[in-house]
């Protein structure tokens, strides 16, 4: 068992909390007992005195005139020491009676004392209970004042007698409840094993995935660990789309790649063993053009490497038009020729940007919604907006059958289109740069088999 | 013999269907699967060269649906994928053999060629018939200790008539063979190829059946 572990804490723990009430039942039953007892002895202190002064007041103590009476009481012992029962009754009293000494004395004359009154401390002449420290040890005195006969008793007790005894009492009572604490534990270890069996099964189940097995847990849990299961479950499935998208990355990006490569090395070669000019005009034709798909490929990866670290962005307040007919007018001429343009664009709209980025963004949506448009067919730009953000919708017509869900994604391309120039890079770099807007990009098919580009931005600054 | 290519990039194709045409084949390209589905089964190839990367993702069932329908031509797959997962789907799915891309035209030829003998069941390049001795790696012909030298249709057809020895092969065959779906044949440009050959060779070595086609004689009378 690890120290850092909730079987640790819990046995710790529990343990703790049963010490801790024992002591204190302990605490709670030696206090009880000492009061109690003070009271009982209390009060047998009061009635000795009284029995003494009513024997003393009825006849003449027998004893010489100037000779006090000493009465014989058993030895003191030690509460320690245990004795049977038999041993603490005597034939001629109790053991513990000699906890109890007493003197009388009439006017300046001692007339009487008990035999363990010899050391007994000076009494004080004041009626009621007294606590004297003599010799170090503190006693309890009753004094008795009997007017009629001027007779003064005091009894007396010592006090670490009554301590020893609320000791004693309040032991008999722990030890029992002491002596189960081991066999306690060990049953509490077992039931908190058992109990975090499933807990255990569960971290089992966990530290078993591996990239390659990362199924759902199915496992027969508490209620409490139930949400964890499925908490789980959630992120290994999140986990398993991660690795698809990146599996799914990693295969276009090869193919992306690795194509305009094999058309440089296919043609090279062909190119060194080519006899006729038509061939060499093939193959150098089949360079240029491979070696151009390639380095727009690296600039788009650099554009979003670059994008990928790119923590802040120079925001300002920007009008949308102008950024639009900027980017419109940055298109190439052949894409601006090809299709119709509508423009729906309210006055005054705001952005808050990086002009530079968002012209990027428009540049590329608007390339877009030209590109897959039939010749001569309609691209509509709307804007709208109010205090907080502004919409742009950018609409076409004709791309038939889009998938939609993975438009923005890396590398990917229309299959009917993967002839057209680029790589599948250029919005998956719009959504980036909206995304580091805090601004939302959607697609959807539409009626007349195009794509609605909706791209919402924030008006003003958060 | 012809070889199917599939691939989606037209300049990647181009440039394959340039060298294997140098290389002495006669590629027939296809740029979705389905499309090649249909030219598999509607005539016979030496050999499908395959770019699993295609628009269409129909690779792989292409490969399972050849197989399952019972064509066992040779594919050679090419894809841009290095992991070995991929290359272990395509191959169980019924490839037999796989490229990574960037492709090396020396090896693909290579590779190609060894299909083709495995295909066939020989045991080397060199096809061995009624005196002539083609070699089909370094295009050597020799007739009777004679180098002869071919033209590179004269080449495809002479491999196709020493793999099929007397067996009659149509005219519309040999055309298909050497100037593909598209190409624009004279009508009387096979004749000039066997002519040729005839010259270079032997007059009795292709025998000319009348009204079906032509036929090499493994074992005419010298």
């Amino acid at each position: 068992m690890r120290i850092n572990s909730i079987k640790f804490y819990l046995l710790l723990g529990i343990n703790l909390l049963m010490l801790g009430t024992l002591s204190l039942n302990a605490y709670i039953a030696y206090h009880d007992a000492l009061h109690e007892l003070d009271e009982i002895y209390d009060a047998e202190l009061a009635r000795s005195a009284k029995l003494i002064s009513l024997l003393l007041s009825s006849g003449e103590p027998r004893g010489a005139k100037d000779q006090p009476v000493v009465v014989a009481v058993p030895h003191i012992t030690d509460m320690g020491e245990s004795l049977s029962a038999q041993q603490e009754r005597l034939l001629d009293g109790h053991k513990y009676e000699g906890k109890i000494a007493f003197q009388a004395q009439q006017g300046d004359r001692l007339i009487m004392l008990s035999e363990n009154a010899l050391q007994f401390p000076t009494a004080k002449r004041q009626s009621g209970y007294h606590e004297i420290t003599e010799h170090g040890t503190l006693w309890v005195t009753f004094s008795y004042y009997v007017p009629e006969h001027d007779l003064w008793i005091f009894t007396a007790q010592r006090e670490d007698i009554r301590e020893e005894l609320g000791a004693h009492i309040a032991q008999a009572q722990v030890r029992p409840i002491l002596f189960m604490m081991l066999p306690l534990s060990l049953l509490i270890y077992l039931v908190i094993k058992l109990v975090l069996r499933p807990l255990n099964l569960l971290q089992q189940q966990v530290a078993d995935k591996t990239p390659e097995q990362l199924h759902e847990i199915r496992l027969q849990l508490p209620a409490e660990l139930q949400p964890v299961q499925s908490a789980i479950n959630t992120l290994l499935q999140r986990i398993r789309s991660y690795l698809q998208q990146e599996k799914r990355f990693v295969a276009d990006a090869s193919h992306e790649l690795r194509t305009p490569l094999s058309i440089l090395q296919l043609h090279a070669q062909n190119l060194s063993t080519a006899t006729d000019q038509a061939d060499i005009d093939e193959a150098t034709d089949a360079i240029t053009q491979g070696s151009k798909r390639m380095s727009h490929l690296v600039d788009q990866l650099l554009a979003i490497a670059k994008l990928d670290h790119l923590q802040q962005i120079n925001c300002s307040s920007e009008l949308l038009t102008p950024l639009l007919h900027q980017s419109l007018s940055q298109l190439p001429l052949k894409l601006l020729d090809k299709v119709q343009w509508q423009l729906n664009l309210s006055d005054n709209c705001q952005l808050f940007g990086d002009s530079t980025l968002l012209q990027s963004v428009f540049r590329n949506v608007l390339d877009n919604a030209a590109k897959y448009s039939p010749q001569d067919g309609i691209v509509s730009v709307t804007t709208t907006c109010d205090k907080h953000s502004t919409r742009i919708c950018i609409s076409n017509s004709g791309m038939v059958d889009t998938e939609v869900n993975r438009l923005g994604d890396r590398f990917y391309r229309h299959q009917q289109h993967q002839n057209t120039d680029g790589a599948g890079l250029g919005l998956s770099i719009v959504k980036h740069i909206v995304e580091l807007h805090h601004g939302s990009i959607s697609f959807t098919a539409n009626a007349q088999h195009g794509l609605d580009v909706n791209i919402t931005l924030p008006a003003a600054p958060r | 013999m012809r070889i199917l290519l599939v691939e989606d990039d037209e300049l990647l194709a181009k440039g394959m269907i340039t060298r294997l045409k140098h290389m002495g084949y006669q590629p027939e390209h296809c740029t979705t699967g389905k499309q090649a589905l249909m030219a598999a089964q509607a005539s016979s190839f030496e050999l499908m060269i395959l770019d699993l990367g295609l628009p269409d993702g129909f690779a792989l069932d292409l490969i399972r649906q050849l197989r399952q329908s019972g064509v066992s031509m040779p594919i050679l797959v090419l894809t841009a994928q290095s992991q070995l997962d991929t290359k272990l789907t395509a191959l169980n799915s019924g490839a037999d053999d796989y490229l990574v891309k960037p492709i090396d035209v020396l090896e693909l030829e290579a590779r190609i060629r060894v299909l083709s003998r495995r295909q066939q069941q020989r045991r080397d390049d060199s096809l061995q018939l009624a005196g002539i001795s083609l070699n089909l790696h370094n295009h050597q012909c020799r007739f009777q200790q004679q180098d002869v030298s071919l033209t590179r249709r004269e080449f495809m057809l002479l491999k196709e008539f020493m793999l099929k020895p007397d067996r009659i092969l149509s005219r519309q065959q040999l055309e298909e063979l050497s100037y593909g779906w598209d190409g624009d044949t004279e009508s009387n440009a096979i004749e000039v190829h066997i002519h040729n050959l005839r010259k270079k060779l032997s007059p009795e070595v292709i025998k000319t059946v009348r009204g079906v086609g032509y036929m090499l004689v493994s074992q005419h009378a010298h």
